[in-house]
């Protein structure tokens, strides 16, 4: 069974409390024609998410509404995002950024694919996560292999590689950073800050 | 990330009592270990998803006494706490200060009350003070290391100023903050009649950073670049509300619309009346947004003595009336 939303059974319930009263006066034609007025509520049959704003520290709750079954072979798509009445945080409120997050996700200059700047160029194009990935790996290996300092002048070991910087994003989960700390430090980088900074 | 058990761990009183088992979740950070025994990524986020589940997935929002804590909602590191040196908020014996916003107590054998303690749970009142990683166990008013600015910080007028600084003339912005030298050679001298007014950034509630230019709804609210200036400078000028204006300092300029407020009142420095020009921040050249001059252009690459923040919230420009840039 689907389970139905809170906002689904109170739009159902409203409808049916307006027919019954109304077929109680002998009205069943008003009664058809009331139904047939009546738009379905636009968030009926969506899937809830919570999640966190992705914008300021204050991390106020939102609700995701998707609509979409992807196990029928359906495409699902973000169709709301509101305020989450039940946080403690922000009690259903959220501010003019927040309010506007179903924007950010449509936005038509967001990237959806990895794009590069060759040298010399004014442009970005798109390339592959393939080709990047590998445009990326061969450039820090050559640089790492280059520059890698194993030991310093008294001859303890130090590992450093200090040629290289890396900006770490602020919007990600607790897992994504700890593996990018993971992945940073193991190859010796120092230059390593956060873009909360920035 | 939680951190789980390699291997099974014996009560040291009773050998054959096994107090924790191979292969489960760590309750939190007290079950870290140093003998190889537990797999951890970090002790900050243990007691996140233990044997009980996911306790960051939790949405319990009860919240006994109105004390605002919120214990069964997700989960808070280190150890679900809610407000870190929470002891603060009793007296040395152990009392709430305001009865009536309770978040501890010491009940005579232990710390009780609506948040997990910040302090050992059965440690007596006045052995152990609330600041637990400070030696002395209270807090510090002289700031005798790891601060650059110290021991109490002092004010200094910004690096570039309207005026000198009264208390220390030949002391030019704070001696202990970073500032390259190149940089230096940038900024507009004390007192300099090319950069008469001083100049601050801020946001708009309607944008966020140079995220949300790429909001449709954010750019209708906020659409285009201005700068906020007040209508007595707007007057000494000839600058109408809705004007292109040319704004610049040492390093660069931008063209904005101005908008002329009350909300920006010139300010009397040192019997001089100075005047101040707004500049939000949010305007570039991508997005939904009219495209703007970004504000980073005129300020100064100096970092403040302890965090290494920009001083972008103070700087000398000047402004003109102007028929907007050349497209």
């Amino acid at each position: 069974m689907t389970p139905i939303s809170r906002r689904g059974f109170l739009a159902g319930s409203a409808a049916a409390a307006a027919a019954t009263s109304l077929e109680a006066f002998g009205f069943s034609e008003a009664e058809a024609a009331v139904a047939a007025a009546v738009k379905p509520f636009h968030l009926t049959n969506t899937t809830e998410t919570r999640n966190t704003c992705t914008y300021c520290s204050v991390a106020c709750g939102i609700i995701v509404y998707a609509k979409g079954d992807r196990r029928k072979g359906e495409k699902a798509d973000i169709v709301h995002i509101e305020g989450d009445a039940d946080h403690p945080t922000n009690r259903g409120t959220l501010c003019p950024k927040g309010a506007a997050l179903r924007d950010i996700v449509k936005s038509e200059t967001r990237l959806t694919q990895p794009m590069v700047r060759r040298p010399g160029s004014d442009r970005f194009e798109p390339i592959s996560w393939d080709s990047a990935l590998d445009k990326i790996a061969r450039a820090l290996k050559d640089d790492r292999d280059a520059n890698f300092i194993e030991k310093n002048e008294a001859g303890i070991t130090v590992n450093r590689w200090l040629t290289t910087g890396f900006l770490a994003a602020s919007a990600t989960t607790n897992e994504t950073a700890y593996a990018t700390y993971k992945v940073v430090r193991s190859t010796g980088i120092l230059a390593f800050d956060n873009q909360a900074r920035v | 990330m939680n951190g789980y058990l390699v291997s099974e761990v014996v009560d040291p009183a009773n050998p054959s009592r096994m107090t924790l088992q191979q292969g489960k979740q760590l309750s939190g950070f007290g079950e870290y270990r140093d003998d190889g025994g537990v797999v951890g990524g970090c002790w900050v986020y243990s007691g996140s998803f233990t044997e009980a589940g996911n306790m960051m997935a939790r949405r319990d929002n009860s919240d006994p006494d109105g004390a605002g804590m919120y214990l069964n909602w997700t989960f808070a590191w280190p150890a679900n706490r809610r407000i870190i040196y929470n002891r603060a908020s009793c007296d040395l014996d152990g009392k709430p200060w305001d009865a009536s916003r309770k978040l501890l107590e010491w009940d005579g054998a232990k710390w009780t009350g609506y948040d997990v303690p910040d302090i050992s749970p059965t440690a007596k009142p006045r052995d152990v003070g609330p600041f637990i990683l400070n030696a002395e166990g209270v807090g510090r008013l002289f700031a005798r290391q790891l601060l650059r600015d110290g021991p109490f910080p002092s004010h200094y007028e910004p690096f570039e100023s309207p005026v000198a600084n009264l208390v220390a003339p030949k002391v030019r912005g704070n001696p202990v903050a970073r500032v390259f030298e190149d940089d230096w050679k940038q900024l507009a001298d004390i007192g300099s009649a090319d950069f008469p007014y001083a100049a601050t950034t801020y946001r708009l509630t309607e944008h966020f950073h140079y995220w949300t230019k790429n909001n449709h709804v954010n750019s209708v609210l906020q659409p285009e670049s201005f700068v906020e200036i007040s209508v007595e400078l707007a007057e000494e000028k000839g600058i109408a509300k809705g004007d292109w204006v040319r704004v610049w300092s040492k390093r660069g300029g931008l063209f904005a619309k101005a908008v002329v407020t009350k909300r920006i009142k010139p300010m009397l420095c040192d019997g001089r009346i100075v005047h101040v020009v707004g500049v939000p921040i949010h305007w570039g050249f991508v997005g939904a947004a009219r495209k703007g001059f970004p504000a980073n252009v005129l300020t100064p690459f100096v970092g403040d003595a302890n965090m290494e923040t920009p001083e972008f919230k103070a700087f000398m420009v000047n402004i003109e009336a102007s028929t907007g840039p050349v497209a």
